[in-house]
């Protein structure tokens, strides 16, 4: 097996992998949010588990708890919260996206109604996007108090060297995927893979992952066939590669991509000359792909340059259902996109789980144009 | 049934009256060169009037859309340039409005031109309709954050006018006064006038005024049976006012509108004579029908009797002490969670439909509603059935009123009247 198979089969059984660390004695906070800095809950002593959706079992609860303006992946992380299938301690929310705000809002609801009811201890981390010093300085108290949070899980204090130390760790593993990322936009590594390098390293500590990528670089990395389409993908996150699969299978490669479970999560690194909390702070504020994601212009334009970049020569606006606000970016993203020559095509109320037809629908809407 | 429903009280209609000569000297205004915001429902207009810059609350235009039946055009205005028509359409109507070409087609001659759009960020859709609105129409616009507190008060409403620093949170509170700042600054630039401390003062005196008189009003009703009114009536009467918040003007129609519903109370007078069963709507009106309220009053006796217009002007808006800057931010930075967040809005509802003596909800559920489960669930562990009707309240287009109304009819056949 290559490491950049080993890295995808991490990601595929990443929940079953971390339980095995949690069994062994590493305590785990889980997190839901591409806004959740990993690098302080590494520097309190635990493993930061990224929450994906797991397709076991029913829903049914967790769609009545969050209702169909939830997206769909939400709503599948909080049943799998439900049930306990997710190996964490406690657990960190923050304010990407609505989705998220009501995954922490029904959840702290559902603790107070039932305490019984066996709920890990949540934290929300309400940092906020607008490009303002009001809101810069309302996210460093709230940095602050997740800080104490997780001194208090861990039972003891972090320090200031602790969290530089993470956040050196991290600023690695940042140009490391971005490294992997030229390789894919070289033609050297599919989507598939670039997908499962990422979600691999939101399930395994910074060192490790740092390694494995390090390993991947070094090479050899044949050229793969000439891709039938180069795509760059728009719209809804993509906790798994279902999709890319979909359209790599028929030959065509993803070559980039703006969500928060691709290449924009190691945008943006951490200023190391700053105290640790007003670096992480800034970073995460403004200082990232995933941070721009807020400003619907900036990141319009930074995906038409992402996409020249990378050599796209079609782009994909891919919409879940529950991921309608999306849909509001598409002016801007098309008139951003037609001015760099490349076409856009637009697919809405998407379902999570691509079925066969859905297959062939994206595939004939976006390679057979 | 008519879709504007069978109106009783004076103050309503005079209400309806005063917004529309408002209007049409406001359209003048702008004509001539007075600069025009257009502000969400949660925005703190109080800064604007403390200014003397006119505004329109862009969710009152929406409903006025609605009610003229034109929502359908804009919305499809906006998926003609390649928005969503089917997503914040409540929040998102007035720009489509704001591109219709055909002047003869829209309500009331159209909405005047815009300087600036004022929002405050509750969900993930109104940061790109701000954006929207600039790319256009050229206008600029400033965003409110809509920060999270993770304290849940008890019992907010008994709190909130006294000790809103408390019951909101310190950490809200700093962020919204400093955005209030800032945007007192970026008006004082774009328009050259200046923030009358005096005046703004004045009008928060006068905005509780006008609020105390509602909490008489909702307090009346709550406690009258037959109810001297139904939602028809108290909707309009108690929003225009809202909209006009902090004038004497509005304080003087809710002042108005009370000893209307006092004197219809001692005289005995009622929405429906013959009332049996008192009903409370949850959610956002149905702009495009209000008559559809009062279709359940002839087979069944059934009013609604409750909406959360007048609830939350009796509830939400007084704000005692304080630095004044600080005490609107208190207005409004909690403002979504009084009627929409678990934890913060079930326990409202649940007070509201005990102290009416509602005996069956019908709840509008909206994609970006947070609370509608855990406000189902609280009423009907309080022993007060719900009828949960997923629909738009400003889009008419997948309205199918037979089918709501036979949901309806059902919900108190099954459940209401067999209690």
């Amino acid at each position: 097996m290559t490491t950049l198979e080993l890295l995808s089969a991490y990601a595929d059984e990443r929940f079953t992998r971390a339980a095995t660390r949690r069994d062994s004695g590493q305590p785990v906070v889980g997190y839901v949010g591409a806004d959740v800095p990993r690098e302080l809950i590494e520097a309190a002593g635990f493993l930061p588990l990224r929450l994906a959706p797991t397709v076991v079992g029913s829903s049914a609860e967790a769609d009545a708890i969050l209702g169909p303006g939830v997206d769909e992946a939400t709503r599948l992380v909080l049943a799998g919260i439900l049930e306990g299938r997710y190996p964490i301690d406690a657990l960190v929310l923050c304010h990407d996206s609505e989705h998220t705000v009501r995954l922490y809002t029904s959840l702290r609801a559902l603790a107070r109604l039932e305490p019984a009811r066996p709920l890990p201890p949540l934290h929300f981390f309400d940092l906020l996007h607008l490009p303002r010093a009001t809101t810069a300085a309302y996210n460093l108290a709230r940095i602050g108090e997740l800080a104490g949070q997780l001194s208090a899980w861990a039972g003891r204090s972090i320090a200031d060297p602790q969290i530089g130390e993470a956040i050196a760790l991290a600023n690695q593993n940042r140009r490391l995927v971005t490294r992997l990322d030229a390789l894919r936009r070289e033609g050297r590594v599919t989507g598939v893979r670039f997908l499962g390098a990422v979600a691999a390293g939101t399930a395994m500590p910074a060192a490790e992952h740092n390694e494995l990528l390090t390993r991947v670089l070094a090479g050899p990395l044949s050229p793969l066939a000439e891709p039938v389409r180069r795509v760059f993908m728009l719209g809804s996150a993509h906790p798994s590669p279902v999709v890319y699969d979909a359209l790599e299978s028929q030959g065509a490669l993803v070559v980039g991509e703006d969500h928060s479970w691709g290449a924009p999560l190691a945008d943006g690194l951490v200023d190391e000359t700053q105290s640790p909390l007003e670096g992480l702070s800034e970073r995460y504020h403004r200082g990232s792909a995933v941070a721009l994601a807020h400003d619907p212009a900036g990141r319009a334009a930074r995906a038409a340059r992402e996409a020249v970049a990378a050599g796209a020569d079609v782009c994909v606006a891919w919409l879940r259902k529950g991921d309608e606000a999306l849909a509001w970016r598409l002016p801007g993203e098309r008139a951003a996109l037609s001015s760099s020559g490349l076409p856009l095509v637009v697919l809405r109320h998407q379902a999570l789980r691509v079925d066969a037809q859905a297959s062939r629908e994206l595939v004939e809407a976006v390679l057979q144009r | 049934m008519s879709a504007r429903g069978v109106r009783r009280l004076e103050s309503a209609a005079e209400a309806l009256r005063y917004q529309r000569a408002w209007f049409a000297e406001l359209q003048q205004e702008v004509a001539g060169g007075m600069p025009l915001v257009l502000a969400d429902a949660d925005a703190p207009h109080e800064v604007f009037r403390a200014m003397g810059i006119p505004y329109i609350v862009n969710q009152w235009w929406a409903s006025i859309c609605a009610a003229k039946q034109c929502a359908p055009r804009y919305l499809g205005l906006l998926r003609d340039r390649g928005y969503p028509d089917d997503f914040d359409q409540y929040s998102a109507i007035s720009l489509g409005s704001a591109l219709e070409s055909d002047l003869a087609q829209a309500p009331w001659g159209g909405l005047p031109d815009i300087a600036l759009f004022v929002t405050q960020l509750w969900t993930d859709g109104h940061r790109q309709i701000a954006e929207a609105w600039n790319r256009e129409r050229g206008v600029p616009t400033f965003a409110f954050e809509k920060a999270v507190d993770t304290s849940l008060p008890e019992r907010w409403w008994e709190h909130i006018a006294d000790d809103w620093e408390e019951v909101v949170g310190t950490a809200r509170l700093d962020l919204m006064t400093a955005e209030l700042r800032e945007l007192i600054a970026l008006l004082e630039s774009m328009t050259g006038r200046t923030f009358d401390e005096e005046r703004f003062e004045a009008i928060l005196a006068l905005a509780n005024e006008q609020q105390e008189w509602s909490r008489k009003a909702r307090d009346l009703i709550a406690c009258t049976a037959p109810a001297p009114l139904d939602i028809v009536d108290s909707i309009p009467a108690v929003m225009v006012p809202q909209w006009h918040r902090g004038t004497e003007w509005g304080r003087d129609a809710a002042r108005r509108f009370y000893d209307e519903v006092a004197a219809a109370a001692a005289g005995g007078e009622a929405a429906c004579p013959d009332e049996r069963i008192r009903l409370m709507w949850i959610g956002r009106g149905l702009w495009f029908n209000l008559g559809f309220y009062q279709h359940f009053q002839e087979r069944y006796g059934a009013v609604f009797v409750w909406s959360m217009y007048l609830a939350i002007a009796a509830d939400g808006y007084r704000r005692y002490g304080g630095e004044p800057l600080r005490s609107l931010a208190a207005r409004f930075a909690a403002f979504a969670d009084f009627l929409g967040m678990p934890g913060w809005a079930d326990g409202w509802y649940v007070k509201e439909a005990r102290s009416h003596g509602v005996q069956g909800v019908v709840h509008l559920i909206s994609p970006e509603s947070r609370s509608s489960y855990f406000t189902t669930r609280a009423l009907e562990e309080a022993g007060i059935p719900v009828l949960e009707i997923d629909a738009n309240n400003a889009d008419a287009r997948t309205w199918d009123e037979a089918a709501f109304v036979g949901r309806i009819e059902r919900f108190i056949e099954a459940r209401v009247v067999q209690r």
